[in-house]
């Protein structure tokens, strides 16, 4: 049964891992603003297509 | 005059457009930013694009030399290196994802900017630029070219602190983690599992939760303690000192249960104590980052303004302004002091300071005060008076802007008796058992002040007043904070000011009597009327949309009186009845316009009431509300409001901005508590007097003065709505102070009787936390409903 000694303080590890990320997550201003990346998204394609245009006009110059 | 209804949707987001509207190629669009991207889904270039448009713009040279000078540019640089900058600016014109895209595609329009990062909620960006491909000023033209022009003023440079909610979210996140974990490591507890087997565990979740509640108690329950100190300090007893002492006890007792093995001590009801708080303190403070409450003068005034230095024109930042100064104001460009004038006349538009929109023609050797807009060519000034000492400033300065208005809110009222009570029976508990068991003494008097901690009291009012923040703003009426809610059930006077709060700010209704005008006569009007500065002037030219526009000759404009003009050998006039040659009895607010001095008709121009008010005045007036109506402007709209709003207690006119503090204060002194209702910077003394100050705003992004909430415009009807939900609000506050003291009424006949167990408080806890916040929630939307909200 003394394993679950051992679990249990793995468990609180991963836990603390967790804690970890979202204390880093809120101070590095992942949570100040929610409301552009949404708005960001919406045109993500576009430009990606964009890009591709752009590489396969560099590739073959026609 | 007709007004325009129909609603036109944007081709590419849309949405209605509503300040703006551009047409093009055939399409309606609602901003530059829509009207880029179609043009870019045609050209897909956009650096064409702006090559195209900054060639149209060149009046835009000049508008931000000042962004030359280093002083200012260090001033408004976050970040600057060789070849890195980093500048917040605000741009008011963000509206939609369009202008999203096109900003952050910044660096598309130009080789010198790195990158931009758009903050949608705040209308401000972040951008990234290499100060030796683009300049500042370079880059302050590049974003006016694209529709963006930024906003620079005084109070720019000083540089902001890091956000509250930050802090708080991350409190809040430490506590549920302990929270979450030391309820699971006390399940064992709760399930009453009691062999020798378990027991090595049961102390080793023990302790694992003592260390677990250590963050949860010092870091994020700590403000709890430090303002229940601050409070004690001015021997103040409010709703943090019962908190903060049934944490301590909590903690303390657990802490000696857990390392004496005499219990499993209480620290899941601890952690989640603090967490459930922390919650409520987080829906309260959910404020509207994106507006600003605290304006003072310095977010009007320009940040630099042009100074004559010999022959050259320097921009100098305003700060640095002296008495005796020659500066430069060019058209729209605000007077940054009070100054003397040199050149031979100005049109100084004071629509800023005193809400009238009207232009005042000014000699040289006048006297002009701060604030004032100049309308035409540029002008040349000689400062009398610095900028933080002109006229307007200096209302800032007295009193009222300075005094912190203390009021004690309802929980912390409460809490005082509450903690008294706690004690009270703590003590009597502690006296009997001194009779029935003295060894229990101590495990029921901390019983009594751990379960008695007002958690459900304390989380009450923070979440109604916090839906009902929501459900106003839901509405466009912001407050600044939840106390403001409170306030507001207190208010028994409603004071109006006139121009922008109960007639919209630009609309004028103009009324044509008379005979039918001839278009050929409309043409000529609108000719005459087009070189005229007089307001009124401005008003029937606005009227005239749509007519063809006729020169005129030998235009005339005689002070007091009216314009005159020559067409076709005949002279036309416009102006007051005996400039017009017309000998009608005088009617004030008519203006008369003639042929050969023979009158054709006149023109009657009213301001343009909001829709519904005459019916939320009666309302407000139903509901036992004092009404008082303070003007800037002349009697001439009295008789018309005695008309529509007859509920009126009094109208005073010609209020200058001290009078309308002074009468505020006056009313103040007669135990009336004021609700005051204004815009522009002529109210914004009144408004911070009054108990609450409500700026009125048609666009709640644009600036407004310091107040205590900001309502759209067209919310303004909806008032006595707002000022009903309120006060039934506060009848919902009661009900579940009622409900918390019931569920504490529970709590504490099971300590005094010495029953409390861990695993009842653990229950006991969270479930009169969510009775509570269930109930304010459901019944606010209730409420909100049936108030049609």
């Amino acid at each position: 049964m003394s394993v679950i000694f051992v679990l249990i303080l793995v468990s609180m590890v991963v836990a603390g891992g967790f804690l970890s990320l979202f204390i880093w997550a809120v101070k590095s201003g992942q949570f100040d603003d929610t409301m552009t990346p949404s708005m960001r998204v919406l045109f993500d394609d576009k430009k990606k297509k964009k890009m591709k245009q752009q590489a396969n006009l560099e590739e073959n110059p026609s | 005059m007709i007004q325009v209804e129909e609603k036109v949707l944007c081709h590419h987001c849309g949405e209605e457009c509503r300040d703006e509207h551009i047409y093009y190629d055939n399409r309606d669009f609602c901003c530059v930013g829509c009207k880029s991207i179609y043009e870019l889904f045609q050209e897909d270039d956009l650096k064409e694009l702006y090559q195209s448009r900054n060639k149209s713009n060149p009046h835009l040279r000049g508008k931000y030399d000042f962004l030359r000078n280093d002083e200012i540019k260090e001033q408004l640089l976050n970040f600057q290196s060789a070849d890195h900058s980093i500048i917040h600016l605000d741009l008011p014109d963000i509206h939609c994802s369009s202008c999203v895209y096109v900003l952050e595609n910044l660096n598309e329009f130009h080789d010198g900017i790195i990158q931009t990062k758009v903050n949608f909620m705040k209308r401000a960006a972040e951008v990234h630029f290499d100060p030796r491909y683009i300049s500042l000023e370079e880059l302050a033209i590049l974003l006016s070219s694209i529709g963006y022009p930024p906003q620079f003023n005084a109070a720019d440079g000083l540089k902001k602190g890091k956000s509250k909610r930050n802090r708080i979210s991350l409190k809040i996140g430490v506590a549920a983690f302990c929270f979450g974990n030391i309820m699971l490591l006390s399940f064992p507890e709760y399930l009453g599992i009691k062999d020798q087997m378990s027991h090595d565990f049961d102390r080793f979740f023990s302790y694992l939760n003592l260390f677990l509640v250590i963050p949860a108690f010092f870091f994020s329950g700590k403000e709890y303690f430090i303002s229940a100190y601050k409070g004690l300090k001015r021997s103040f007893v409010n709703i943090d000192v019962p908190i903060a002492l049934g944490m301590a006890i909590l903690f303390l007792r657990s802490a000696y249960e857990i390392i004496s093995a005499t219990g499993a001590g209480y620290m899941d009801s601890l952690a989640g104590l603090i967490f459930f708080l922390l919650i409520g303190k987080w829906f309260q403070n959910k404020t509207y980052e994106n507006l600003s409450f605290d304006r003072d003068y310095k977010s009007y005034f320009p940040l630099a303004v042009l100074k004559r230095d010999g022959d050259q024109e320097v921009p100098v930042p305003i700060q640095q302004v002296k008495e005796g100064d020659e500066i430069i104001i060019r058209n729209q460009e605000i007077i940054p002091a009070d100054a003397v004038l040199l050149s031979d006349s100005a049109n100084i538009d004071y629509s800023f300071v005193t809400g009238e929109q009207r232009a005042v023609k000014m000699n040289k050797g006048d006297h002009i005060y701060a604030g004032g807009r100049q309308v035409g060519e540029r002008i040349y000034l000689k400062v009398t008076k610095e900028t933080s000492q002109s006229y307007l400033t200096s209302l800032w300065n007295s009193d009222t802007f300075l005094q912190k208005k203390d009021s004690v809110s309802m929980i912390d009222r409460i809490s005082k008796y509450f903690t008294i009570a706690i004690f009270s029976i703590a003590i009597v508990a502690s006296v009997c058992w001194y009779f029935i068991d003295p060894s229990q003494i101590w495990l029921v008097s901390t019983s009594v002040l751990i379960v008695a901690c007002p958690c459900a009291l304390a989380l009450s009012a923070p979440f109604t007043h916090g839906n009902t923040m929501r459900i106003l703003g839901r509405n466009r009426f912001y407050l600044k904070s939840a106390e403001v809610a409170e306030k507001l059930t207190n208010v028994n006077t409603i004071v109006f000011d006139k121009t922008g709060t109960i007639t919209t700010a630009g609309d004028h209704r103009v009324t044509y009597s008379g005979t039918a005008m001839k278009s050929l006569e409309k043409s000529i009007l609108k000719g005459m009327t087009a070189n005229s500065t007089h307001p009124l002037s401005k008003r029937i030219y606005d009227s005239l949309e749509g007519v063809e526009l006729l020169r005129v000759d030998d235009f005339k404009e005689v002070v007091g009186k009216g314009i005159s003009a020559v067409f076709g050998k005949k002279v036309y006039k416009l102006g007051s009845s005996s400039w017009t040659m017309h000998n009608n009895k005088v009617r004030e607010g008519s203006v008369f316009f003639s042929e050969n001095d023979q009158l054709i008709g006149s023109f009657q121009v009213t301001n343009y009431y909001r829709p519904g008010l005459t019916k939320m005045v009666g309302d407000l007036s139903l509901l036992k509300y004092d009404l008082e109506l303070l003007s800037g402007d002349n009697h001439q709209e009295e008789k018309v409001l005695k008309n529509i709003l007859p509920q009126l207690r009094s109208m005073l006119f010609k209020q200058k901005p001290e009078d309308k503090l002074n009468y505020v204060k006056s009313l103040q002194q007669q135990r009336h508590r004021v609700l005051m209702l204004g815009d522009g910077l002529n109210d914004a003394g009144a408004l911070s007097q009054s108990d609450v100050g409500i700026a009125v705003a048609e666009d709640v992004s644009a600036f407004s003065p310091a107040c205590d909430a900001i309502i759209e415009g067209a919310s303004v009807t909806k008032l006595s709505e707002f000022l009903q939900y309120v006060t039934e609000a506060k009848k919902i506050v009661i009900a579940s102070f009622i409900i918390s003291f019931l569920y504490n009424v529970v709590g504490l006949s099971f300590a005094v009787s010495g029953w409390l167990t861990p695993v009842f408080a653990a229950v006991l806890m969270p479930l009169s936390s969510i009775t509570v916040v269930a109930f304010t929630t459901i019944a606010g939307n209730l409420l909100a409903r049936k108030l049609k909200l």
